[in-house]
């Protein structure tokens, strides 16, 4: 890796950059009082109106640089050298009372990944967003509601002064990260740092938050440093790009150039790990991500499936399956509403298929995923697992049932035990179906492990001894144990790192290739969906809007809401820079309904062979 | 019949050096009358109240001190201090009654002129009235002590409509009263001069009074009572002295009896003069303290009481008398008496009755060294005893009161039951349910540490009480004959000296000691200790009086 | 609301029925409880227990004299004692009370501005000798026991340092109602407020220190800072409005349980007559008709004060208020 001499196209233009890092070094106290190093030498420059992002995996450092711009770290365990001028303070010689005068909320303003915890439970949007306005100038409370209600309704919030006086949970999280920009714009910041800012939100959220960034930028005329991980969103928003890996900068260079003609092995392996929404036109079954050579940087080839799903007799048969939740509230405690998370949802999955389920937040596949296996009582309708009805099954049976039937968490640290080793937990599942002996046990855990691309020897470790991915491929592992005939992945991929998540969807498809597994596949991310599904499903408020092969949804969409879901979908290709998608600003619609609400009858269209759209109306 | 155990003997604590020297009660030279003390207003605190203000009913050493002065029998114990306080004289009636019909009548004659606290005449019909009450409210000693009376069988049957018919009758024209028992009792005076049987207006409720007060004739008369507040008693405006000894007028106008708090603030009120006595015991760390900074404050005197260990005769271990007499042997006195406070406030004792008991014969076998008095404890014939039992490595439970001297004496008997070979333990119960508990024989108790008090000196009080045949009640609450013996032999004796004592007193006593020993020899018990009591008076409290009956004489000491 | 208020009220009404059955029941299940035996007095003869068990209807079958005991307590009000016979149970209640409310309400006020002020400051200083202070006097204030220190601080103001300068002015130990003598009633509560305050001061500072500095690691107190508020008023305003609200619930909580009969031992130490004691009282004698009114007004207050609570979290929270 070199260290390259930064690009300052800014001072080349003859503008002084507003931000300026000069060899950034940032410690962390650690354990046993030493200090451990995170960031190492970083340099860049941001010039006034350009956007840049910093880019990287996790643990890359792009966040303890943006924080270290505002310096918003505990000054008691970092440590920080160099230099970082920001509007031409010197950050780093600040105190805490010169940060607040010249920097925070003044020159520099910044938001966040979790818009949901991001902003202050308990106070009133507007009432955040006047103390931003008001904690650096005296400004009259009325006239500070007023530029309240104007920046709510620059961030094109609907009827503004109305939503001043709601409390943040009163919003959606497209709409609080609006709520967010808001108040970072009220100090007119010359730089906005924008971390991870859509990470947490919906596609077609993410969509309508960055097409709002971008025209705020050029309304207020600020530059933005952008944090991600997503090449995608970099394609589509920065000017330039610092690509970071292990606290230093490995490449940085007009976003255009980066994409283009990538010049470190890093850059390329994390562009070819990308999965592209649309790379997949022509294949007809599911494909492998290609491997990418770390060293080089160079992807290989892509294996396609090799086996096909046997479509004699479905594995897993779904018919009519209602899940609703009562909500309670008020002094009483007394039902006030029914969610409706999951609508008469009917389908089937065959032997050595994958059918994914997608949709965005709230649209109850993951309900669907948890009702199938009876994790909540509240369902009705008919769940056939080969020949038995899962919803007639007495307790004892069900748990038996339930070795056929494996999940796959989304967070497999919080699904394992710290406690106990990761053999200790491949074994006891198996032991608890009396599947063999402790010993047999044994053996195949390690058999197991070695075909998830981990070590026998590892099973001696515990849970936070593994890295994500590690971890993720116990899991795997660990649903592997007990011969299951399906798999159901919730959100399996969604926190690993797009190289890690690569690895893992081909594992994925290497089980079903040797195994004939057939696969639930529960995910927001379309890119990864179109790789691995033979069919797809899109939910959206709880029922089934269209479902059909996955080229048959991908390629000729009929629903708009699937329309809409794929358009919203970046790609990494900055020539798509300066599109607008022009989406509705839309509060993401939840299935909350009134008790006496009745659902409509639905009707599906056959316009495809296997392809079904919901028909409205 | 005991007053109740009051916990103001239940002292805790450890030994103390320094209270030998402590001044005796009743040392104080009785001044002669001088006007300048009456007056002024007396303070007393309590921890707690206890119960209700009604004389018939109250049965609690708390109140019995203060019932006195209030209210008046027939007869009354003298209001003095010393060894005359155990005598009897005539109160409401004029004389001695006259005893007639071999014992059974006893006919009195009513002083005249006197006034209850409300403004009426006493009369004989107030007198026929209130010996009725003690049935229709069903007094706790209805049925032990006054049962006696002729008709009384059917008033403990149906206590509404009781008359004592034959009993108790009036004639106002002589203003007399008699009274005709089923048998003679001479124990009978006594039970007429216990606030049991005071008389009240004929008019007072005929069911327990409560918190109300009832007009009686004593030199005071409660002015307000609040059990969870205070107890007022002011002067009765009625009231004229007719006997100094019975019912003399007393000192202070008012009286303040202030519930609440704790025993040490009690203590730090009256040395800073915001009191003047305290009727819980003072603690015993304090106790340590005064005996050298405040001995002039403090009061000790003898009490007509004893802690003793009762052991159930009808279950093991203790079924086994070798068994029981091995415990005595074994139950080191000196040191329980250490643990009660040291020998200033305690001593050891070998019979059951206690020391200033009449009747009372110092023989004590359970000990080293036979002969009058305990000396010390004879492990080696105890061993032996419990060896020819038959019954060691049983399991014993000793049943204790959670007073810290009770499971202090509780610990104690189990060390030496487990030095004796038994597998011992302590159980320390609250102390209001421990005695009850004791008590009844569905809760198998083996072996128990209790108290017991005179409620007028006469033997029968603790043999007849504590060891007869009448007080064993199996399954009941009330069988205060905790050891459930029952020896046919010795119960009629003890009847018989009752009866010998209306004819020839003197003989009786001496039976008396003689039934004690003989008891003994059956070892119901192990006697523990006497205690001794520890009153803690205000520098300004004069004339401070000791009554064997009924402790410190309120009304007989002054505040000014 | 009408109707919240009437179901509150029947929840509460069956909460106190229930824990009424199981007074009444744990009574008549412990052994050696026979009232009849205990109201006839020591050694009555058995004549006279039956006596009185027919008087007082305790022959009767249990649900019986639950429902007279029930009746006489609620409808009739002149339940008596069954220890201090006449003594009627609603009145002596009725009287404690405000005792129990001073002594409360005081020390209440004293330990809310105490606790928050302590857990505010040493949140502020978190780590240096202000924090290290603090969190060393409230570790004591809770290890050291109520009785303990009360009893001190009577030695010191009632026997050590009486006569002097300092606590001359410290009356007896006791209680006076605040309509006879506002001065005296004020002097007299200020050593009992401060020793009850004293354990919630640690308790309350410690828990709402832990509370902010947790609070300091959410996502809301980051976006502050970045918004350039001064430390002051994050610490304030953003950190410490929302660690208040655990602190909220339990004084609720405590402040019902207190009032409920809770202090009894801030109440024996300085002699206060409060419902605490009288509780403690009934149960030493095994009163029944006591212990039913104290153990219902206790339960009565801790349903209030979660009632309260609730509104009140409604009122600082407004995630709560989604209906």
């Amino acid at each position: 890796m070199t260290d390259l001499t930064p690009l300052t196209p800014a001072a080349a233009a003859g503008t002084r950059p507003i931000l300026s890092i000069r060899d950034l070094s940032v410690s962390f106290l650690g354990a046993r009082n030493s200090w451990t190093r995170v960031i190492e030498g970083l340099s860049f420059d941001v010039a006034p109106g350009e956007t840049v992002a910093l880019v990287g995996e996790s643990g890359s450092g792009k966040s303890v640089t943006s924080l270290s711009v505002l310096g918003l770290l505990d000054p008691t365990t970092s440590r920080l050298e160099g230099s970082i001028l920001l509007d031409g303070h010197d950050v780093l010689k600040l105190d805490e009372a010169g940060m607040i005068r010249h920097i925070r909320g003044q020159a520099a303003a910044m938001i966040f990944q979790e818009p949901m915890t991001s902003l202050h439970p308990i106070y009133r949007v507007g009432d955040q967003i006047m103390e931003a306005l008001t904690s650096h100038r005296d400004m009259p409370k009325a006239e500070a509601r007023r530029q309240a209600i104007a920046l709510l309704e620059r961030v094109r919030i609907p009827n503004a002064a109305r939503r001043i006086d709601d409390y943040p949970h009163a919003f959606s999280g497209g709409m609080r990260q609006r709520v967010m920009i808001a108040m970072a714009l009220a100090s007119r910041p010359k730089l906005l740092i924008a971390d991870e800012p859509t990470t947490a939100l919906d596609v077609t959220v993410q969509g309508e938050i960055l097409d709002l960034l971008k025209d705020l930028q050029a309304e207020f005329g600020m530059a933005m440093l952008f944090i991600t991980h997503d090449m995608g969103v970099v394609a589509e928003m920065a000017d330039r790009t610092v690509v970071m890996l292990r606290g230093r900068s490995v490449e940085q260079g007009p976003t255009a150039a980066i994409f283009a003609d990538p010049q470190q092995p890093y850059t390329r392996a994390l562009l070819a790990s990308v999965p592209v929404l649309g790379s997949m036109k022509g294949e007809p079954a599911p494909l492998r991500f290609p491997v990418v050579d770390m060293k080089t940087g160079v992807a290989g080839g892509a294996l396609p499936l090799r086996s096909k799903p046997d479509l004699t007799a479905p594995i897993l048969d779904v018919r009519d399956l209602v899940t609703r939740f009562d909500l309670r509230g008020g002094l009483l405690n007394r039902r006030v509403a029914r969610v409706h998370a999951v609508e008469n949802v009917s389908f089937r999955i065959f032997p050595g298929e994958t059918l994914s389920l997608v949709g965005e937040s709230g649209c109850g596949k993951s309900t669907t995923g948890k009702s199938i296996i009876r994790l909540n009582d509240r369902s009705t309708g008919s769940v056939r697992l080969g020949d038995d009805d899962l919803f007639g099954l007495g307790a004892e049976a069900m748990r038996r049932k339930r070795r056929d039937i494996q999940m796959i968490p989304q967070d497999p640290l919080a699904s394992m035990n710290p406690r106990m080793t990761v053999g200790d937990a491949l074994v006891e599942p198996f032991l608890e179906h009396r599947m063999g002996t402790a010993a047999e046990g044994r053996v195949r855990a390690a058999r197991l492990m070695d075909q998830v691309g981990l070590t026998a020897a590892m099973l001696e470790r515990y849970p936070h001894e593994f890295s994500g991915g590690q971890r993720q491929r116990v899991c795997i592992a660990r649903a592997l144990m007990l011969d299951p005939k399906l798999i159901i992945a919730d959100e399996s991929v969604s926190a690993l790192d797009v190289s890690v998540k690569a690895q893992v969807v081909n594992l994925l498809l290497d089980i079903q290739d040797r195994m004939g597994i057939a696969f639930l596949f529960i995910s927001h991310d379309i890119a990864v969906v179109e790789r691995i599904s033979h069919r797809i499903a899109v939910m959206y408020m709880g029922e089934i809007v269209e479902i059909g092969p996955r080229a048959e949804i991908l390629e000729r969409p009929r629903h708009a809401y699937t329309r809409q879901l794929i358009g919203a979908v970046t790609v990494p290709d900055p020539a798509r820079r300066h599109l607008r998608r022009n989406l509705a600003v839309t509060e993401l619609r939840t299935p909350i309904r009134p008790l006496d609400y009745a659902p409509p009858a639905r009707r599906y269209e056959e316009v495809a062979p296997g392809h079904l759209v919901m028909v409205e109306g | 019949m005991s007053e109740i155990r009051s916990i103001r003997a239940r002292l805790k604590g450890r030994f103390l050096g320094g209270v030998a020297a402590l001044a005796i009660g009743a040392a104080f030279p009785a001044l002669a009358q001088d006007d300048a003390h009456y007056g002024g207003t007396m303070k007393l605190l309590g921890v707690s109240s206890e119960g209700t203000l009604d004389p018939h009913i109250n049965y609690t050493a708390r109140y019995w001190p203060l019932f006195i002065y209030t209210h008046d029998g027939l007869m009354a114990f003298k209001k003095v201090g010393g060894p005359e306080s155990a005598e009897v004289v005539p109160d409401l009636a004029e004389a001695m009654p006259e005893v007639s019909n071999d014992g059974k009548t006893y006919t009195f004659k009513l002083r005249q002129g006197i006034k209850f606290s409300n403004g009426k005449d006493l009369t004989v019909d107030d007198v026929v009235a209130s010996f009725q009450r003690i049935f229709k409210v069903s007094s706790p000693t209805s049925g032990s002590f006054y049962s006696g009376i002729v008709g009384a069988d059917k008033c403990l049957a149906e206590a509404e409509t009781c008359t004592l018919e034959g009993g108790v009758t009036g004639d106002a024209a002589t203003n007399t009263i008699t009274i005709n028992l089923v048998a003679p009792d001479a124990e009978f005076l006594f039970k007429l001069a216990v606030p049991h049987a005071v008389i009240m207006p004929a008019d007072t409720v005929m069911k327990d009074a409560g918190n109300q007060p009832i007009p009686g004739t004593g030199t005071y008369m409660f002015e307000s009572y609040d059990p969870n507040a205070s107890l007022i008693m002011v002067r009765n405006p009625h009231f004229q002295e007719w006997s100094k000894e019975a019912q003399p007028k007393g000192y202070p106008d008012r009286i303040e009896y202030t519930f609440g708090g704790t025993e040490e603030a009690a203590v730090n009120a009256i040395l800073n003069g915001q009191a003047d006595w305290m009727y819980e015991p003072v603690p015993s760390d304090r106790l340590a303290e005064l005996s050298v900074s405040n001995a002039d404050q403090l009061r000790v005197a003898p009490l007509v009481a004893w802690w003793y260990a009762p052991m159930n005769v009808n279950i093991p271990p203790f079924d086994s008398l070798q068994a029981r007499q091995a415990l005595n042997f074994a139950v080191d006195r000196g040191a329980l008496v250490s643990v009660f406070g040291g020998p200033a406030l305690a001593a050891p004792v070998c019979t059951i009755l206690p020391p200033d008991m009449p009747g009372h014969a110092d023989r004590c076998d359970y000990t080293a060294d036979p002969g009058e008095f305990w000396s010390a404890p004879d492990m080696e014939k105890a061993l032996a005893l419990v060896e020819e039992s038959g019954t060691k490595g049983q399991k014993v439970t000793v049943v204790a009161d959670d007073t810290s001297t009770g499971r202090a004496v509780g610990t104690y008997l189990q060390t030496v039951l487990t030095e004796l070979g038994y597998d011992a333990t302590v159980q320390s119960i609250s102390g209001d349910i421990q005695f009850t508990y004791i008590q009844n024989t569905n809760n198998n108790v083996q072996i128990s540490v209790t108290q017991w008090y005179q409620d007028y000196p006469a033997p029968s009080n603790f043999l007849h009480v504590l060891f007869g045949c009448d007080s064993f009640t199996p399954g009941s609450d009330s069988s205060v004959n905790m050891s459930g013996i029952c020896d046919k032999g010795l119960d009629d004796r003890m009847k018989a000296a009752m009866a010998l004592a209306a004819t020839d007193p003197e003989a009786a006593l001496t039976e008396w000691g003689n039934i004690d020993y003989d008891m003994m020899k059956l070892a119901p018990a192990v006697p523990l200790f006497t205690p001794k009591d520890v009153d803690l008076i205000s520098t300004r409290l004069g004339n401070y009086e000791f009554s064997s009956q009924f402790h410190w004489l309120v009304g007989n000491s002054w505040v000014q | 609301m009408l109707a919240a208020v009437l179901s509150r009220l029947l929840r509460m009404v069956v909460v106190m029925f229930g824990i009424s059955v199981i007074t009444f029941l744990i009574f008549f299940a412990t052994p050696s409880s026979d009232p009849a035996a205990r109201i006839a007095g020591k050694n009555a003869a058995q004549e006279t227990i039956e006596a009185v068990r027919k008087d007082f209807g305790l022959d009767r079958p249990l649900y019986v004299q639950y429902g007279l005991m029930m009746k006489r307590l609620f409808v009739t009000r002149d339940l008596t004692s069954f220890a201090n016979r006449g003594q009627q149970i609603v009145p002596a209640v009725a009287a404690a009370a405000p005792a129990t409310l001073s002594l409360v309400s005081g020390a209440a006020v004293l330990w809310m501005l105490g606790g928050i002020l302590t857990g505010i400051t040493a949140a502020a200083w978190r780590g240096r000798w202000p924090d290290k202070l603090l969190m060393g006097i409230s570790m004591m204030a809770v290890a050291m026991p109520v009785f303990w220190v009360g009893e001190m601080v009577n030695l010191i103001t009632q026997n050590r340092l009486h006569d002097t300068w300092a606590f001359s002015w410290v009356p007896a130990l006791g209680y006076t109602p605040f309509s006879e003598d506002p001065g005296l009633w004020f002097r007299s509560m200020v050593f009992p407020w401060l020793t009850l305050a004293f354990l919630y001061i640690g308790l309350y500072g410690r828990m709402l220190r832990t509370g902010i500095i947790e609070t300091y690691q959410e996502d809301f107190i980051r976006t502050a800072r970045a918004k350039g508020l001064t430390g002051r008023k994050v610490l304030l305003k953003h950190a410490t409005r929302s660690a208040i609200i655990p602190i909220v619930i339990m004084f609720g909580m405590d402040f019902g349980v207190l009032v409920g009969g809770a202090a009894v031992l801030t109440e024996v130490v300085f002699g206060i007559n409060g419902v605490g004691r009288l509780t403690y009282q009934a149960l030493k004698v095994l009163d029944l008709p006591m212990i039913m009114a104290t153990v219902l007004y206790a339960s009565f207050f801790v349903v209030i004060a979660n009632a309260v609570v609730d509104l009140l979290c409604l009122l600082i929270d407004p995630r709560m208020r989604r209906a």
